[in-house]
């Protein structure tokens, strides 16, 4: 068994990552939209 | 091995009963149950539509539909296939799969995890809602192009926020999968030492997270020209239909490879284990799969060489798409090297992954002739089209599928599927899908167009034979159901490793595999991830 500050550790890690990668997703959305907006 | 089969089963085997188990799961393994049982009841909803299509197809005229219906069924049935059979049935497995290959626990986030499964019911109950509204379902095909499909009666938003949501949930499954992958990893297992199918898995995560806004920034910018009096698709208010097609193609190709490159993963864990012999290649199977992933960002145009790209441009495409059929080519080397002198037994799930081997690469040739640009002017829009990706997708990706289903169901359930029952089910399938789809190559090249309810009499013969398939076809997955359900239900036990030429750490597990695994990270012994 890992030990709680361990788990802890790995939990910040993952939510950190996954808030990393969310926001990418959310900017490839977010980007390609406004560039057509703005041209548009 | 033995030592991590015991570690498992201590005291926090207890699990959560009844309905509650499986709204609230949290547990990866519930969690890919869920989402393969959603999977199979949306191929069979995806099915039941493809049989109207063959029954409306059976003979010229119109028979049964009208051909509103008709299209609406056309474009239904692909958007259930793809994104509501094929693409959960892969997150399935993978949700299932990972863990235990990785050694890790469980997935590194398993609250999203729970949501990003329940969002699915509820996209796709919007989405089949709309059958039943004035003005009928969406029926401008899958591709949803304008100015067609603007003229969507009242399914029109829903279609929108079902294609929203689907997209939310397969993002929220992909960062899930990379950030299970990169963090939560057994400490001695290397990147390179990861199977093939984590691999395969961890690049699709990114094709989804690239790929997939791109097509919500599509639909969202559709969603404003029809209700917010926008013009980005709208060429009399100095916007431009085409632009909707680059954009839609940009996700679109990379999306064929999130259907594809987890077959890959699967037919690479398969094949080494009946053949009784590593991976070949490993490395360069790696290497390909990541160029594939990249280069099909740069061959969106090859779906639309007719709508008047410039020369250059066509060539340009052109020579990209040629281009992806070397690491693809170096990945059925790979697969023939691995059988190659190998100790071969052929059971239902290497028939299966060998049956993949030579369709799929069917299904490649032919993409490979609808690339060629001049060829392209010939067969686009017809059947040649329809055959070309059912080869890649339903002998391709649902034959893999079918393939993992074969393998992995002794460590899910515990027991030993029908092996006789199961090469009955291979048999059939190949036969009948063969039937179903060869034929629509000769109804292409003699100029039979895709989307319409009605034809030619010259084309008659191939249809009814390619109907006849369908229907047998569709018969035939019955029994996998039943060959399904019987193995849960009871039958021969199946041991840890429940193939003989099996390796890798999902396999050091009982069968069925516990409720909680590797709470205590894996010791990796010499040669355990051999296979690749």
């Amino acid at each position: 068994m890992k030990s709680t500050g361990t788990k802890e550790r790995l939990s910040k890690k993952n939510k950190r990552l996954a808030i990393i990668l969310g926001l990418m997703a959310c900017s490839f959305y977010g980007v390609f939209v406004l560039i057509f907006a703005i041209n548009g | 091995m033995g030592t991590i089969a015991k570690d498992t089963h201590h005291d926090h085997e207890h699990k959560p009963t009844g309905l509650k188990r499986w709204f609230f799961s949290t547990n990866h393994k519930d969690i890919g149950t869920l989402y393969l049982i959603f999977a199979l009841t949306m191929f069979f909803v995806g099915g039941a539509m493809a049989m109207v299509i063959r029954a409306e197809l059976f003979q010229p005229g119109l028979q049964f539909v009208d051909p509103q219906f008709y299209n609406s069924m056309v474009t239904i049935h692909a958007l259930v296939m793809i994104f509501g059979a094929v693409m959960p049935a892969g997150v399935g497995l993978a949700n299932w799969m990972i863990p235990l290959m990785i050694g890790a626990p469980d997935m590194a986030l398993p609250r999203m995890n729970n949501m990003s499964f329940w969002i699915l019911p509820f996209a796709f109950a919007l989405l089949l809602s709309t059958i039943f509204m004035q003005g009928g379902g969406p029926a401008g095909g899958w591709t949803m192009y304008p100015p067609l499909v603007l003229q969507t009666g009242d399914a029109f938003p829903f279609l929108i926020f079902a294609v929203h949501f689907l997209g939310i949930s397969s993002i929220m499954g992909a960062i899930n999968i990379i950030a299970t992958v990169f963090n939560m990893r057994a400490p001695e297992m290397s990147l390179m030492q990861m199977p093939l199918f984590v691999w395969t898995w961890v690049i699709t995560s990114f094709l989804l997270i690239a790929s997939i806004p791109v097509l919500a920034g599509a639909v969202t910018m559709l969603l404003t020209d029809k209700y917010f009096a926008t013009s980005f698709f709208s060429a009399a208010g100095g916007g431009d239909p085409v632009l909707f097609q680059h954009i839609f193609w940009f996700f679109g190709h990379p999306e064929v490879y999130i259907l594809a490159l987890p077959a890959f993963g699967i037919v690479s864990s398969i094949i080494p284990t009946f053949s009784r012999k590593p991976l070949f290649g490993y490395a360069s199977m790696v290497y390909a799969t990541a160029s594939i992933a990249i280069l099909s960002f740069f061959v969106w145009a090859h779906h639309m060489f007719t709508v008047g790209l410039p020369i250059k441009g066509e060539l340009f495409f052109m020579y990209a798409t040629m281009l992806i059929a070397v690491p693809t080519g170096v990945k059925v080397f790979n697969w023939m090297a691995t059988m190659w002198k190998g100790s071969m037994t052929f059971e239902t799930p290497m028939l299966f992954a060998v049956g993949f081997v030579i369709l799929f690469t069917i299904g490649g040739f032919s993409g490979l002739m609808l690339g060629i640009t001049p060829v392209d002017f010939q067969y686009h829009d017809t059947y040649f089209v329809v055959a070309h990706f059912h080869y890649v997708l339903l002998t391709g990706a649902v034959f893999a599928l079918m393939a993992a289903v074969y393998y992995w169901l002794p460590k899910w359930t515990g027991h030993m599927y029908d092996e006789r029952l199961g090469k009955i089910h291979f048999w059939l399938s190949t036969i009948t899908a063969n039937i179903l789809f060869f034929p629509q190559h000769f109804l292409g090249l003699a100029g039979m167009p895709r989307r319409i309810p009605d034809y030619n009499i010259q084309f008659a013969d191939f249809n009814m034979m390619s109907s006849i398939g369908g229907f047998a076809y569709g018969v035939t997955q019955l029994l996998f159901v039943y060959i399904v359900i019987k193995c849960a239900l009871g039958g021969k036990k199946a041991k840890a490793v429940s193939w003989e030429g099996a390796k890798g750490l999902e396999w050091t597990v009982p069968s069925p595999a516990p409720f909680h695994t590797f709470e205590t990270p894996p010791k990796i012994k010499k040669g355990m991830l051999e296979n690749g």
